[in-house]
């Protein structure tokens, strides 16, 4: 059962391991980090996007669900959007706009701080967990689960055509803080409780981690369905997919290195007292 | 690991006694911080009025920016009304009271709607425009004299207040400027306007028997008869400039008993180099104050016509200023306008400099370094020290923004009613959700009250943010609940030591969050710098503000709720 999460953690990072070697990043780079042009419209309602898709073609379309549907059109930063805006009253499509152009440049050093940013996240989380537990199988059985979170998030949003932006860049990010949360409510019950069935105060654990992750996932859920921002969605559907898969990671994966470990302990510990 | 061994060797009594002071000012804390954040935010449930953002230069309108308009003529102030055409004598109902004054075509003055709180949103919120420009020159003198230079612009041009911050990533220096509510037009203005630039030194050659002169390279003179001037066959009017010699001169009127003339000294273009070095420019403590200086290179032209006007003026000796000044001031024109005048020394009378020094003196450093820019700007003509690109530009139309805004509350409440459902189908008892929900409600209530104590402004990345805070926030209460409720399996414990267990893994996990932000918060990722920092000063709110005071609820609440 342990082995699921795994498994898991293997294909994912093989999946952004693989993007990594053959085209330079773990994930296809949205505008923010590469760049680019964004225009968004709002509109009154729905549009037929095929229709929308025919009149701009080499474009990027998306239509983002909100109280009104906002129209997300992604091209080159030096892109004529007076042409696109044109095009598009053309097939009786006008709203309120707003557009945001990324230079090549700036792309490029959000890329490296990106990059840079991942790595020193993954440094202090770790030099914290371990001031927390001071000892090394949970502290990185606590980094496994974490990693296995994020890494899962990332493949399953590239898999589903899904760029990385600095939106989802800040949902994986913030998915440390979720994933470490349960890690460490079941970690401290292990490690603290003395005297009890392991079985027992790992059910204990899961009852309140698995109403953490359903908390959390009802406020994300709210946020991916009402904000209508892109922005908030992407941090939103980062954090889901995390969260999913942080439920088999920590309850299966995470308890069974613990349980093994702590039965291990206590073996040593009978083997030295006989 | 951390607490229980130390805990059981401390006296008890003591430990009950200070508990119970402490419960009073934890809850107390809570109650009194979420109270100024109220405050903080400062809710105007009936907004009224246009709040004014900018002034044109040429407005003649008698109020300023932060002013409020009610009414212009009687009619309810719009943003769009202030940009219509008044003539006549114009009415305005304003936060100072009625003003009145003359005017012929638009007010000049361009504002927003009284905002109903002091919350301020970011541009992707309520619209407006940012853009992230990439110097062609990284060094850190270039990117201090180009915000200089546009910071000045904004006031020289009367542009509307600009956020200007600069950000140095990988060796390149950047500078992002946002207007709230702006335009590419003002953005344009502000990167591309370049200015006029004259300077000039006022004449008043006395007027003797019908005849007044001037000595430049040769003498040259003026016939004076009824009031009419005339230069050779010319008879000048008043604003009209004649060349004598290499000096342009415009005869202004007849002040008293002396022609009022004045000299064009160089333009612009004659300014060859603004210099900016350490070596030509500088900053030095005088006196109790600061005096600066720089050097400016000019066109062989312009020094000798320097010496040629400065030939005809007075000295006069300021008593107490150790100097003698020159009787006129060389007078600085930025589009037809005097902008600034700057005394001359007497040892320069006459002579030939091509590369002048601009002194002057600020009575703190943060004066002296304005002044400073300031001057350096204006002699460049309001032009860059060194090439930009654009590299971003973000604009938002303000009507999307504000349906953002509603959009925003709308969001925050959905995830405060999502997590209420589901903690009720956990625990099924009000006496446990309440207390949940509010303390919720509060946190976000301080976080916003936060923003505005600190000034940073809520954009999408923000609001996010207090969204996942809130997921984080609840999950800590969530542990302090199930820790406190448990009699069964830790009935060794007692309260306080599980509430504190809780709070072991509520500021561990609140640490790995800290962790994982403090990379972006510092790198200054775009807009993620501010989702990062809403983020920490949540974790922190929560761990020293709401957690202990909800903890100390949930002491009270356990004896009632058996389990």
């Amino acid at each position: 059962m342990a082995l699921i999460t795994i498994v898991v953690f293997i294909a994912s990072s093989g999946i952004l391991a693989y993007n990594q070697v053959t085209t330079g990043s773990f994930m296809q780079r949205d505008i923010d980090l590469s760049g680019g042009k964004q225009i968004s419209i709002e509109l009154a309602s729905s549009p037929d996007l095929a229709a929308v898709r025919g009149a701009l073609p080499g474009t990027n379309v998306q239509l983002i669900s909100g109280i009104k549907p906002t129209l997300v059109i992604e091209t080159v930063a030096d892109a004529d959007e007076q042409e696109i805006l044109s095009s598009l009253a053309s097939i009786g499509i006008s709203g309120e706009v707003s557009t945001r152009t990324i230079g090549p440049l700036l792309g490029e050093v959000f890329w490296k701080q990106a990059q840079l940013a991942i790595v020193l996240a993954f440094i202090l989380m770790a030099i914290v967990i371990f001031i927390l537990f001071r000892s090394p199988v949970p502290s990185l059985a606590v980094m496994l689960a974490a990693l296995t979170d994020i890494t899962f998030a990332l493949a399953v949003l590239h898999l589903f055509g899904v760029k990385l932006s600095l939106a989802v860049l800040a949902g994986a990010l913030m998915l440390i803080g979720y994933s470490v949360d349960t890690d460490i409510v079941l970690t401290a019950e292990l490690l603290k409780t003395k005297g009890k069935d392991v079985s027992e105060r790992i059910r204990a654990a899961m009852k309140t981690g698995l109403t953490l992750t359903l908390t959390a996932l009802a406020a994300i859920i709210a946020m991916y369905f009402v904000s209508g921002s892109e922005i908030i969605q992407q941090i939103a559907v980062v954090l889901l997919v995390g969260l999913a898969i942080d439920i088999p990671s920590t309850w299966l994966t995470n308890a069974g290195i613990l349980r093994w470990w702590i039965q291990r302990k206590e073996k040593k510990h009978h083997e030295e007292r006989a | 690991m951390v607490d229980s061994a130390k805990g059981k060797e401390a006296p008890r009594r003591t430990r009950v006694i200070g508990m119970k002071m402490l419960k009073n000012y934890k809850i107390l804390l809570l109650i009194v911080v979420a109270l100024l954040s109220i405050l903080a935010i400062g809710p105007n449930l009936n907004p009224q009025g246009v709040l004014i953002t900018s002034k044109d230069r040429n407005s003649t309108a008698p109020i300023g920016v932060g002013d409020v308009i009610f009414a212009v003529n009687g009619e309810p102030a719009t943003p769009d009304l202030l940009e219509q055409k008044f003539s006549g004598l114009i009415t305005l109902k304003t936060g100072k009271g009625d003003k009145f004054f003359q005017n012929n075509g638009t007010i000049g003055v361009h504002g927003k709607y009284v905002p109903s709180t002091n919350l301020k949103f970011g541009l992707d919120i309520e619209g407006g425009i940012r853009t992230v420009l990439a110097l062609n020159d990284s060094d850190n003198l270039t990117l201090d004299q180009t915000i200089g230079t546009l910071q000045t612009r904004i006031n020289l041009y009367g542009l509307r207040e600009a956020n200007i911050r600069p950000a140095v990533s990988d060796g390149k220096s950047f500078i992002e400027i946002s207007i709230a509510g702006g335009t590419r037009d003002e953005i344009s203005a502000l990167l591309e306007r370049q200015g006029k630039f004259e300077t000039r030194i006022p004449l008043f050659p006395a007027i003797s028997g019908g005849a007044a002169s001037l000595d430049f390279d040769k003498k040259y003179t003026f016939s004076v008869s009824n009031s009419t001037v005339s230069y050779g066959n010319n008879m000048l009017e008043v604003g009209e400039t004649v060349d004598l010699g290499p000096v342009p001169v415009t005869f202004n009127g007849i002040t008293g008993n002396s022609l009022n003339l004045s000299a064009l000294t160089f333009s612009g273009d004659e300014v060859v180099i603004v210099y900016a070095d350490p070596q030509h420019a500088g900053i030095q403590s005088l006196n109790g104050g600061y005096r600066w200086f720089f050097t400016v290179q000019l066109a062989q032209g312009a020094a000798q016509r320097f010496s040629h006007i400065t030939k005809n003026l007075e000295r006069v000796f300021t008593p107490g200023a150790g100097e003698a000044y020159l009787s006129s001031q060389i007078q600085l024109y930025l589009d037809n306008e005097l902008v600034d005048a700057l005394n001359i020394v007497a040892s320069l009378q006459g002579q030939v400099i091509q590369e002048p020094s601009v002194t002057g003196f600020g009575a703190t450093l943060q004066d002296a370094q304005q002044n400073q820019k300031r001057l350096q700007t204006i002699l460049r003509s309001g032009s860059l020290p060194t090439k930009v690109e654009v590299v971003q530009m973000e604009v938002v139309s303000p009507r999307l923004g504000q349906s953002f805004l509603a959009n925003i509350f709308l969001t925050i409440i959905a995830a405060l009613v999502a997590v209420a459902i589901v903690i009720s189908l956990r625990y099924r008892k009000v006496k446990l959700i309440a207390p949940i929900v509010i303390t919720a409600f509060s946190e976000v209530l301080i976080v916003f009250g936060a923003s505005v104590a600190i000034g940073w402004t809520i954009d999408l990345a923000s609001v996010a943010a207090i969204i996942a805070i809130i997921g984080t926030g609840i999950d800590a209460q969530i542990i302090l609940i199930d820790q406190a409720l448990r009699g069964d399996l830790a009935h060794q414990l007692t309260l306080t030591e599980r509430v504190k267990r809780a709070f072991f893994v509520i500021v561990g996990s609140g640490g790995t969050v800290i962790a994982a932000m403090l990379p972006l918060m510092v790198l200054g990722l775009g807009f993620l710098r501010g989702f990062a920092i809403t983020t920490i000063v949540g974790v922190l709110i929560g761990i020293f503000i709401t957690r202990p005071a909800f903890s100390e609820i949930v002491k009270k609440l356990v004896p009632q709720s058996e389990l």
